[in-house]
């Protein structure tokens, strides 16, 4: 059975009236790579501070490699990275001496490391240039470099992909999944582009108006992405009623606009026409089609699941 | 928490606006110095007791060591803050106590002490070149000069304070250097209407009274103007000082850490 590294039990967090976080419950294996998906202000950033300590939750529990206490969470933190919002940065130094500065608090004695994760990210001719002058792209590179700087079991990664070009976002996902694969360094990623974490992700946890709206493993994401017949006709509420009835089918929506879609038994395309045909509904559309990814976190978002 | 103190000396050494306020702190007492003829004028040299003149005429412009403590300790506690930089320590499993003690440490190391001792350069400077002096005691001048490190703690920590709640290095120099001014002007209105002398209650005027000579007077000893001064340090100076000035230090502290301590970073 996977080990939990991060357990969170209902939790709430309250800023005045609003409510950023509300009853969110999840777990987080070791080793697996996690997309966190919502919309902006979903609670996302919010859940990312509670895990690395910059806020409090107003109710609830976390739990991180077992600990619960400030200490032991605070342990566990020191395996962990962070990479929240924009990568923070001294605007006025250079990448290698903010790196030099995150070393030193986080007392690792090599200084070789800097080099290398400078390396891992694509920084290391940066030189002289400082920070003020670096480019989003950059930032966010200088940003993985120090969260990969302590040898993290446990990355925490907002929107680590925003700002980069294609080829960018290809070089980043590579090394997210060789630290995956080769090193076992769990991951939680959070990202708007959702084709990028499809590619990724072993789990995804959809988020919005602080709530959890679901959690699957990539296959059972798969599965509810997978592909449909869309069917409309005169009658889609009659069409409902009897393919619900007739065709023994309990996977399906209808909605006023895209007629209905069933989602099992797509290989009996051509009974479930004839049950309509011969039930007096006439079909005017018939058609294998695809839900994406982005289909399906819309409908997420926005409860039509 | 040693690693911590560490990676803030490391930024503050590469600060340039912390270069330039030791610099000023430095230049300015010289350029002054120089402007009252300390240096050239034989007139005044032979005036002049040599150390505890030059400490005299420091705390007629201290407030220029004033503004230095007042950019320091903001940089020092909220440098990180205004680029959010902080939240790297306790992201890395810091306790909050430590993240914030580093800074303070940093801050009233570089902020207090450093000003203190750079300060005083220039006096030292002039004793070597005018002399010490006959006409003080050397043992009550040293402690003058260790008691001041007391107000200026004190006004570190203030300026911490304002810039830790406001989370802005800038704006808690503008604050510390207002609170300053404000507390000059309440200061001289009391003294003024009440007739209250103010002089522990407020750090600046703590200093002056500790760098100021009390009852000087001058003679005339082989035909020349020397000036002798009552150096005493008495008790009351001592405990007022040191009280004064912890008891302020702990509050502004402690006011600071709370909020740190209880705030959603963000």
């Amino acid at each position: 059975m996977s080990e939990n590294i991060v357990e969170i039990r209902n939790m709430t967090k309250q800023y005045g009236k609003q409510r950023a976080l509300d009853d969110v419950s999840l777990r987080i294996k070791k080793g697996s790579i996690v997309g966190l998906i919502g919309p902006n202000g979903a609670g996302k950033s919010t859940l990312m501070k509670i895990m690395g300590g910059l806020a409090y939750p107003t109710n609830g529990e976390l739990e991180m490699y077992g600990a619960t206490d400030e200490r032991g969470l605070n342990n566990a933190r020191t395996r962990m990275s962070f990479m929240i919002e924009i990568p923070y940065a001294k605007e006025n130094m250079t990448a290698k001496e903010n790196l030099e500065k995150q070393r030193i608090q986080k007392g690792i004695p090599d200084k070789k490391r800097i080099d290398e994760v400078l390396k891992e990210v694509n920084l290391e001719n940066t030189g002289k240039k400082k920070v003020k002058n670096f480019s989003l792209g950059m930032r966010q590179r200088l940003g993985l470099a120090n969260a990969l700087l302590g040898n993290p079991e446990f990355m925490v990664l907002d929107e680590p992909i925003n700002g980069l070009d294609p080829s960018g976002i290809v070089e980043i996902r590579e090394l997210f999944r060789s630290l995956n694969q080769d090193k076992d360094i769990t991951l939680v990623i959070s990202s708007h582009i959702l084709s990028e974490l499809s590619l990724l992700c072993t789990d995804y946890i959809f988020i919005n108006h602080g709530k959890i709206k679901g959690i699957f493993t990539a296959d059972e994401l798969k599965a509810a992405c997978s592909e449909y017949i869309q069917i409309d006709t005169d009658n889609n509420e009659l069409a409902g009623a009897l393919i619900l009835n007739k065709c023994g089918i309990n996977r399906l929506e209808v909605t006023k606009d895209s007629g209905i879609r069933i989602y099992e038994k797509l290989d009996e395309i051509r009974d479930i026409s004839k049950i309509l045909y011969d039930n007096g509904v006439i079909p005017l559309e018939i058609a294998k089609n695809e839900v994406s990814l982005e289909d399906y976190y819309m409908k997420m978002v926005n409860n039509e699941v | 928490m040693f690693n911590l103190i560490k990676s803030v000396n490391y930024v503050l050494k590469r600060d340039k606006g912390v270069l330039l306020s030791y610099l000023f702190i430095f230049i300015i007492p010289i350029l002054l110095l120089l402007m009252f003829g300390l240096f050239q004028l034989p007139s005044l040299k032979d005036l002049t007791p040599g150390f505890y003149y030059g400490m005299d005429m420091l705390s007629g412009f201290a407030a220029f060591s004033f503004i230095g403590i007042v950019i320091i300790s903001s940089k020092a506690i909220a440098g990180d803050e205004s680029d959010k930089t902080i939240n790297y320590d306790i992201l890395s499993g810091h306790r909050r106590i430590a993240v914030f003690s580093s800074r303070v440490l940093a801050g009233l190391v570089w902020g207090a002490f450093f000003v203190l001792v750079i300060q005083m350069i220039p006096v030292f400077g002039m004793a070597l070149i005018n002399g010490w002096g006959a006409q003080v005691n050397a043992k009550d001048l040293i402690i003058r000069i260790c008691l001041t490190i007391f107000p200026f703690i004190r006004l570190s920590a203030m300026t911490m304070m304002l810039a830790s709640l406001t989370k802005k290095a800038g704006l808690g120099i503008v604050l510390g250097l207002s609170t300053d001014i404000l507390t000059s002007i309440i200061q001289a209105l009391a003294e003024e209407i009440f007739h209250y002398e103010i002089r522990y209650e407020v750090a600046f005027m703590n200093m002056v009274a500790l760098l100021t000579p009390e009852n000087s007077r001058e003679y005339i000893i082989d035909g020349k103007p020397v000036q002798v001064f009552d150096t005493a340090v008495s008790p009351e100076m001592v405990i007022k000082t040191i009280g004064f000035s912890l008891g302020f230090t702990v509050l502004y502290l402690l006011i600071a850490y709370i909020v740190f301590k209880k705030r959603d970073r963000s």
